[in-house]
């Protein structure tokens, strides 16, 4: 397979055994004779009886000597393809954190997971997926710290999946979930290692594909995509912090242009005199209701967001400028939309991104435009209800069987310690409890250092 | 089927009984009883447990059955069906009696131009999604909640404070009528009815504390509706609560937050409605399952839709206008509520025939 192959190593080969003249002998010599003189590593050389293995490893790039007479198929493992180096990730960038993260190659990022975990409890187990594409896709977990039931489960609703190529884990991700009509993401996905090996320790389980640097984790709760991996890098009232930030400019994501048009058109009462007037005297002039006005500045904010990513990278600044500055200051100045709403549309767009997650920043976009329309049709009593039914979905939801949820619905006071706050690495004494996963004391009590009762400064 | 603790019981229980209370009968119960009113809760509350103790017996008899299965076999099938047509003719009367008051309040306060009709489809919706993603959701929902309500409840006296006419507090503990206290106390037990439990109780885990967590829930609830009664009385006096329409309405109205926002009231009717939610999806959830049971129907999800349709329309029906339903309130509905409540106990007296048949039965055989 021209373009797989160790050239390299090949070359040696022929070099040193395949060009020398044998005497006749038995075929069974002749090919141990070859496969141990061939100058390669003993790990590089393999026999096969099958014809369909055989014909897998050709495929997968590795060398076939067939001798006749004999009924063993040499393999020799010479596969060498292209792959990207490890790079910084550019999804999930933190401040003190590692800064590496999955690359395309399977074999790779098992390695960089086999690098932090050093336990002969960490298993993997290996699938092949898609007819065509025979993609390998490989189970993460540690044994014992995450249960059998969870991985038979996993095996399970993978075992049903057949289609004729996997390209990604996203493919393996839409077969899995437990609510697949939902538009709520039920499985965590990252390129970050470190992220991976903490969800590993605390029980959970990832699935790689080869060719996907993002492995995926299952199972997860609504807040383990609210938590970044900075939060555990940092000090933990730093983090506590951020983490409420988040959890603030979650809401104002998801609310604020309905809040605003549910105000500005029901409730004009709520606003204070000044402000009210300030508000009146920007939407005087315009010619839309306010729905419509949200409508349209988010419809056009979520096109230049989508085309801000599309948009060649030495180009992209011009447009931003021109899509952000220009066409919002001219649109202010035409009187066509209130200054007062593109305030509330940047904010918002701000808002959506500090969500550490992109899947659920997307789905908090989505959702914003149905609440938009009831808050312009019912104000705050039709925010009410949409808040109602999404947070009804939210808890039918589950992620393996863990309500998606927890520990907020049902609650479980114990594990707040990683939602409400981000607690110290000493008071993290015990893993959150999903389904499947032991949970169980993560570490033992500490006694921190302390100034010794008799020393007096100097 | 036990997926439900003692503890999500409790937190139902609170949110269940605080809601609708602290919306719709204060100006009722400030009419009829006046200062006496918290006794009146008290009183209701214990006479509640006192009639919840009994039809719990019958519920505990076979921990695992739906009553709607078994009840039958105590008081006869057509007694049976009869009583729990009635039962759930009037579960389904409430949460319908909920939903209109919720539509007129909103299109009095805040929705003029929106018609009752519109109002109630969509929260009759929501509630219809909430029944159909299942029981364990809607108290998974109310333990959510109940944080934020808990929340709102007691930081409003100190929001208020500077509202309340303090000297007004001394008449709660001197005004004594035995009369008022008693209408007050048949209207609590009716309020606080406690008799639904029965319905979900192959439901719940840990069946042997089921009391006790009904005397805390609802000990909770009457509590918060206490402190929101007193604050009311103690802003606006006995009479102005009695005559306004919505008195916890105009208490919230009155709350100021510093210069920076006018009035919160929109905010913390929006906290408000959430209890309202789970209160109807509840009741909801109890006539479609029980409906279902009698239809002898393996799922009652299905029926979701057309019963919740049928409380929506009935929500549109109850009253020609808010005064006939005000009337029908206080003067007919806490002695229906009561009257279903106490047929209820013929499961008691069933069971304890049937006891007594089976003892003088085995006697004979000696």
């Amino acid at each position: 397979m021209q373009g797989m192959v160790d050239r390299q190593l090949f070359e040696i080969m022929i070099e040193n055994d395949f060009l020398q003249r044998v005497e006749d002998r038995p075929e069974a010599e002749l090919a141990e004779r070859i496969g141990g003189l061939s100058g390669m590593p003993i790990s590089s050389f393999m026999q096969t009886l099958s014809l369909t293995q055989a014909l897998q490893q050709l495929l997968n790039g590795q060398m076939l000597m067939l001798i006749d007479g004999l009924k063993y198929i040499q393999i020799f493992l010479v596969k060498k393809t292209e792959k990207r180096a490890i790079t910084e990730p550019t999804n999930e960038p933190v401040i003190r954190g590692p800064r590496e993260s999955f690359v395309e190659d399977l074999e790779t990022n098992i390695t960089m997971i086999r690098r932090r975990i050093r336990h002969p409890a960490l298993k993997t187990e290996r699938l092949n997926f898609g007819t065509y594409t025979q993609t390998d896709v490989m189970l993460v977990y540690i044994d014992g710290i995450c249960k059998q039931e969870l991985v038979d489960e996993v095996k399970l609703r993978l075992g049903r999946i057949k289609m004729d190529g996997v390209l990604g884990t996203s493919y393996l991700e839409e077969y899995i979930e437990d609510n697949p009509y939902s538009p709520f993401p039920q499985l965590q996905a990252t390129e970050r290692p470190d992220t991976v090996t903490a969800s590993l320790l605390e029980g959970r389980i990832a699935i790689f594909a080869d060719g996907s640097p993002i492995p995926v984790l299952a199972p997860v709760t609504l807040n383990m995509f609210l938590q970044s991996a900075e939060d555990y890098y940092q000090r933990y009232i730093a983090a506590t912090w951020i983490r409420w930030i988040r959890y603030f400019f979650l809401l104002i994501s998801l609310l604020l242009p309905s809040v605003y048009v549910a105000v500005t058109t029901f409730h004009p009462e709520m606003l204070p005199p000044n402000l009210l007037l300030t508000v009146a005297a920007a939407r005087e002039g315009t010619p839309f209701p306010a729905f419509i006005e949200a409508m349209l500045m988010e419809i056009t904010f979520e096109a230049l967001r989508e085309g801000g990513l599309r948009i060649p990278k030495t180009i992209g600044q011009t447009i931003s400028i021109i899509g952000a500055l220009i066409i919002g200051q001219a649109a202010v100045e035409a009187g066509i939309v209130s200054a007062p709403m593109v305030i509330i549309v940047s904010l918002t767009g701000i808002a959506s991104f500090v969500i550490p997650n992109y899947s659920l920043g997307l789905t908090l976009r989505l959702l914003r435009f149905p609440i938009m329309l009831l808050a312009g049709t019912f104000g705050m009593f039709g925010i009410v209800i949409s808040l109602l039914i999404v947070y009804m979905h939210l808890l039918s939801l589950r992620s393996f069987g863990t309500p998606y949820m927890t520990p907020i619905a049902p609650i479980r006071v114990r594990d707040w310690k990683d939602v409400m706050v981000r607690a110290p690495w000493w008071k993290m004494s015990n893993r959150p409890v999903l389904f499947g996963t032991r949970g169980g004391t993560r570490e033992a009590p500490v006694h921190l250092p302390h100034v010794p009762k008799d020393w007096d400064g100097d | 089927m036990e997926r439900i603790s003692q503890s999500q019981l409790i937190m139902l229980l609170i949110l269940n009984f605080y809601g609708p209370a602290t919306g719709f009968i204060i100006n009722g119960l400030s009419e009829g009883t006046g200062y006496e009113g918290w006794i009146s809760l008290i009183a209701g509350w214990a006479a509640g447990l006192v009639l919840v103790f009994p039809i719990l017996k019958v519920a505990s008899r076979r921990p695992d059955e739906f009553i709607t299965r078994f009840g039958g076999q105590l008081v006869g099938r057509w007694l049976h069906v009869l009583i729990l047509t009635l039962y759930f003719y009037q579960t389904m009367y409430i949460g319908a009696n909920l939903i209109r008051e919720l539509s007129d309040f909103l299109a009095l306060v805040y929705l003029p131009l929106t018609p009752n009709w519109a109002i109630a489809s969509l929260f009759g919706l929501s509630v219809i999604l909430a029944v159909r993603s299942g029981i364990e959701n809607i108290f998974r929902a109310a333990s959510g909640l109940l944080i934020i309500v808990v929340g709102v409840v007691f930081l409003n006296p100190f929001l208020i404070q500077k509202e309340i006419i303090w000297p007004i507090a001394g008449a709660f503990i001197r005004h004594w009528e035995l009369r008022p206290i008693w209408g007050g106390m048949i209207a609590a037990i009716g309020i606080l009815d406690m008799s639904k439990v029965l319905f979900i109780y192959p439901h719940l885990r840990n069946k042997e504390k089921t009391f006790r967590s009904l005397a805390i829930g609802s000990g909770c609830g009457v509590f918060m509706i206490i402190l929101t009664y007193l604050t009311c009385i103690m802003v606006f006096g006995v009479h102005s609560t009695a005559l306004l329409s919505y008195p916890t309405l105009e208490m919230f109205r009155m709350i100021r937050v510093g210069d920076f926002l006018e009035n919160m009231d929109p905010i913390f009717i929006g906290i408000w409605i959430s209890s309202l939610f789970v209160r109807v999806s509840f009741f909801l959830y109890i006539a479609v399952s029980g409906i279902g049971q009698m239809m002898g129907l393996k799922h009652s999800k299905p029926l979701a839709f057309s019963i919740g349709a049928v409380m929506i329309g009935m929500s549109e029906h109850i009253a020609v206008n808010i005064t006939e339903r005000q009337e029908f309130l206080k003067k007919v509905l806490p002695v229906f509520t009561l009257t279903v409540e106490l047929l209820l106990l013929l499961y008691v007296v069933g069971l304890w025939l049937r006891k007594r048949s089976l003892r003088v039965h085995e006697t004979g055989a000696e």
